[in-house]
């Protein structure tokens, strides 16, 4: 009887170190078959790509990022890309309008995921992003801080390249003292009354950022009381102008993107350092959002692997100074531009509790936050 | 056979009638085409309430949305206020320059009257900077000077105030249309009318008052319902000067809805088309007022054109005429250039203020050649395409009697019914509709015929009042000399005509160049101008760099209108 059995383990063994030997072949030989595969899918994406030669990308208003951008594209991969520079909110109802009318301009845009969400995900006018990865650096997850992250609950479409923590309350220091300010419930002391701006909140961007975390950390009373001190409702520069000639003593909102002029200048404006209650974290402007049917969908696949390489993320990060969320690329600058990396200073639980850009957080903190905004201000 | 003949004639004569109505239809068809589809497509959508990305749902929320905004009827009540004040002071100060550089011999007159050109021409957001540099009420120059004063214990002076947003519309624009208009008109009327009221005993300014000002009401009514019709769209300067002190307008709320994420352009097309209702009413008052009334100055008749001498007044009023001049236009054009070389607009008491950086970065900024030649290309464009029709539309409605013609009237006036912004956004949902059939979206043409299309009223309007001073029998002439209508219009209506073509060029060449609220959605990355890379500097927190282009516009405008007038435009038949 132990015969059978004895043959029967014997030929168990025999088998199992056949397709031992064949896995460890595989594991041996498999990378040098996949590094081969993208090798060549990448070289015949870059010359399909250079024979389209051009590609039309929506980004946000910033000079150096155009100038970047269209130096990188032509020199390294011989595209002519056509830039339209334009906030989030007037690409995505264009574009939306163009999808509408089948007119395919646009082969990706920088986009939040607000305006994902809201413009372009129920028209069906975007495709998923993942499937356009080739560079092995991109798709691994491993070299993004917290792994790959999208603000859509599908996961899908808006890809969040970028994490980071602003200083977004500003002082004039000929009139206010550092230490004067610690909580945001120092705001509320009398003395400030009349003399605080706010980036206003149904304009969008950090103003409504930093409003939606103060709602969320401090609640409506807070912001209630808040408003009582009759905020100075503005524009980025124009509230920096006035904080730099002392007509408001504090500024919320406003970055060191507007004050860095301001700093270099010699002027007395100073960020507040991390008050009490934290801050929230950023995704800035968003990550690509690739069109459902790109006119040029080579160079789309090339600018894509590009921007979110170690180099594309490199330039991004310097041009626009939004901090990327890839671990090989030093953001160790960044502080002295009066941005945080998350990266570099939080944990990843951390950024998902206090990021207030994603799908999930828009239906719950944002949208909530700009209703009660409009109530409060729009009297 | 001479009845055969004149049958013969007559049956040419209507088949060559019938042919001109069927241009003088498929013209009436263009232009309602380009009028009437952004107005339509504006309206329809802002009844569109349903979800961004959702398929369109139609109601009234919008409209209620729009109208309840809190603040709105003191938005409209600052509107109103705002832009009839100064239409008044404008209206009071163009007629008096107008008449001083026209009918009398104030000297230096051609000059003064050019650099009124350029004070109309001039971008609204340097010259506001221009005028916060000097009357900000903590570090404008002005109020800093006076201040230092030993009698003066704080600034006299607030830019950002009810008067100081009229001040800068009355030297931005608000003057400048009416001398522009204006003179020219006064040029044209004929001096015996004021020699019989001074022989009868009436003094200069009696003259003025009582006899000049009434027989140019004409002029004087396009002038103002032209300018009023601007005043009440105006945005930029109550955005700069008037929202940081809660100063809102009713052109700032609808730029509120379009710029506010996510923007609600339904609210602001509802919005929009309460100038709809103002033009329609403004526009319904000039042509009852204007009906059956005779305008021809150039005829057969002797015409005399002597200037009134000014006497001892001749220098003073010189004096008038220059500061008045200068600070429309030197004073905040030399501002806005002293600042683009500071480190931080406006900031003189930084520790290193001055620098040539910002020259520096614009002009090795690739983009900006483009930028230089999209300009150049859409004011050129736009300019041949909008004298065109202009000139069309106006000939049909002064020197034909086209059945169509008064609804022709009508149409040119509705763009001025679309504030910039929304024009824009209307006609981008125009070329989307056409563009199966005319791919022109994401074209320069697109933008050519957005700029001629905004222009139209005011270029139909110039070119109107100029026609109605030829008399009808220099074509009858022409005619009656076997002349075709074509040889008539080339050979005896275009000489005396393209002087006023050349200045309707170049003011739609002008609004090309320096526009942003039209081209802003329409652009696309290869079609961008230098307005558009001035805001993409502005918005990209770059201000200083946005006033170098900004100057750089300013010079364009300048050669512009110098160029012009080398080629002879004027507005009126008589210099």
């Amino acid at each position: 009887m132990r015969q059978p059995i004895r043959s029967v383990f014997r030929g168990c063994r025999l088998i199992g170190a056949v397709v031992m030997a064949c896995l460890l072949a595989g594991a041996a030989w498999g990378p040098a078959f996949a590094a081969d595969d993208w090798k060549a899918e990448w070289e015949s994406v870059k010359a399909a790509a250079r024979k389209e030669g051009k590609l039309v990308v929506g980004i946000p208003p910033n000079s150096t990022l155009r100038q970047e951008i269209e130096k990188v594209m032509a020199e390294k991969f011989g595209i002519q890309v056509e830039l339209v520079l334009g906030r989030g909110s007037l690409l995505a109802p264009r574009i939306a309008d163009e999808f509408k009318a089948g007119v395919h301009y646009f082969d990706l845009v920088i986009l939040s995921a607000q305006q994902v969400m809201q413009r372009l995900r129920p028209l069906g006018a975007i495709q998923p992003l993942a499937p356009l990865w080739i560079l092995p650096e991109v798709k691994d997850p491993k070299q993004w801080w917290g792994g790959h992250i999208f603000s859509d609950r599908g996961q899908k479409f808006a890809y969040s390249p970028c994490a980071y923590m602003l200083d977004n309350v500003w002082y004039n220091g000929s009139v206010v003292k550092q230490d004067e300010v610690q909580s945001w419930d120092d705001l509320l002391k009398p003395k400030f009354k009349n003399k605080i701006g706010l980036f206003d909140p149904r304009i969008g961007g950090a103003g409504r950022g930093i409003w939606g975390f103060v709602w969320k950390a401090k609640g409506e009373e807070y912001l209630t009381k808040l408003a009582a001190q009759n905020l100075v409702l503005g524009k980025r520069r124009p509230l920096a102008d006035q904080l730099a000639k002392g007509k408001i003593d504090i500024s919320i909102g406003p970055t060191f993107y507007t004050f860095r002029k301001f700093v270099k200048a010699g002027l007395p404006v100073k960020p507040f350092p991390r008050l009490r209650e934290g801050s929230y974290v950023s995704v800035g402007n968003g990550g690509p959002v690739i069109m459902a049917k790109p006119p040029h969908p080579n160079a789309t696949k090339v600018f894509v692997n590009y921007l979110l390489s170690k180099e594309g993320q490199d330039m991004y990060s310097r041009a626009h100074v939004q901090a990327t969320r890839r671990l090989d690329v030093d953001t160790t600058w960044m502080p002295s531009f009066g941005v945080r990396p998350a990266k570099d200073n939080i944990k990843v639980a951390d950024f998902h509790a206090r990021e207030n850009q994603s799908e999930a957080s828009l239906s719950k903190v944002r949208h909530p936050a700009l209703a009660f905004a409009k109530k409060l201000f729009e009297k | 056979m001479t009845a055969t003949a004149t049958m013969g004639r007559a049956r040419l004569l209507g088949g060559r009638l019938v042919i001109r109505n069927l241009w003088f239809t498929l013209l009436l068809g263009l232009v309602g085409f380009l009028v009437i589809t952004p107005l339509f497509l504006l309206l329809l959508n802002s009844f569109d309430v349903g979800i961004p990305g959702k398929e369109a749902a139609y109601g009234l929320d919008a409209w209620i949305r729009g109208y309840e905004t809190p603040g709105i009827e003191r938005a409209i009540y600052n509107t109103f206020s705002l832009a009839i004040t100064r239409s008044l002071i404008a209206t009071v100060v163009g007629i008096f320059i107008a008449w001083l550089l026209a009918r009398t011999d104030i000297p230096f007159k051609g000059g003064f009257e050019f650099l009124f050109w350029i004070s109309y021409f001039l971008p609204a957001l340097p010259v506001a900077l221009g005028w916060i540099l000097l009357l900000d009420p903590k570090f404008g120059l002005i109020n800093e000077w006076l201040v230092s004063l030993p009698f003066i214990d704080e600034a006299p002076f607030d830019i950002y105030s009810y008067w100081g947003i009229i001040w800068v519309h009355l030297t931005a624009t608000t003057i400048g249309i009416r001398v522009m208009l204006l003179t020219p008109a006064f040029r044209n009327l004929d001096a015996a009318l004021e020699e019989s009221s001074r022989i009868a005993g009436a003094g200069t300014m009696q003259t003025l008052v009582r006899i000049i000002v009434p027989i140019m009401m004409p002029p004087i009514l396009i002038a103002t319902i032209l300018g009023l019709i601007r005043s009440l769209e105006a945005f930029e300067i109550e955005l700069i000067l008037g929202v940081p002190i809660g100063l809102d307008v009713f052109s700032t709320k609808i730029y509120e809805f379009v710029v506010n994420e996510p923007p609600d352009y339904s609210s602001a097309a509802a919005l929009g088309s309460f100038f709809l209702v103002v033009l329609l009413i403004l526009v319904g008052l000039q042509q009852y007022y204007l009906r059956g009334k005779e305008y021809t100055t150039v005829t057969g008749r002797g015409f005399s054109a002597r200037p009134i001498p000014l006497g001892l007044w001749k220098w003073p009023a010189f004096a008038l005429v220059l500061i008045i001049v200068l600070t429309v236009t030197a004073i905040p054009t030399g501002f806005v250039f002293v600042g683009t070389f500071m480190q931080l607009f406006g900031y003189f008491h930084i520790a290193d203020p001055w620098t040539l950086d910002n020259w520096r970065q614009v002009l090795a900024d690739p983009i900006l050649i483009r930028s230089f030649w999209n300009t150049l290309k859409l004011g050129i464009g736009s300019a041949l395409v909008g004298v065109l029709f202009c000139c069309l539309i106006a000939y049909v409605v002064v020197k034909t009697r086209y059945a169509g013609k008064e609804l022709l009237d009508f149409l040119s006036w509705l763009p001025y019914s679309i504030p910039g912004i929304l024009l824009g956004l209307a006609l981008i949902w125009t070329f989307l509709l056409i563009h199966q059939v005319v791919p022109i979206y994401g074209t320069m043409l697109a933008l050519i015929i957005a700029m001629a299309l905004s222009r139209l009223p005011l270029g139909v309007q110039v070119i109107k009042a100029f026609l109605l001073q030829i008399g009808n029998e220099l074509e009858e002439s022409s005619r009656v000399c076997g002349g075709s209508w074509f040889y008539t219009f080339r050979r005896v209506l275009f000489p005396l005509l393209s002087p006023c073509l050349i200045v309707v060029g170049l003011l739609i060449f002008i609004t090309a160049a320096r526009d942003i609220g039209t081209v802003v959605l329409l652009a696309t990355g290869k079609t961008r101008t230098l307005s558009l890379l001035m805001l993409d500097y502005t918005v990209g927190a770059e201000l200083e760099r946005a006033t170098v282009v900004a100057c750089m516009i300013v010079l364009m405008v300048v050669v512009g209108a110098v160029l012009a007038r080398a080629l002879g435009g004027q507005f009126s038949i008589r210099s």
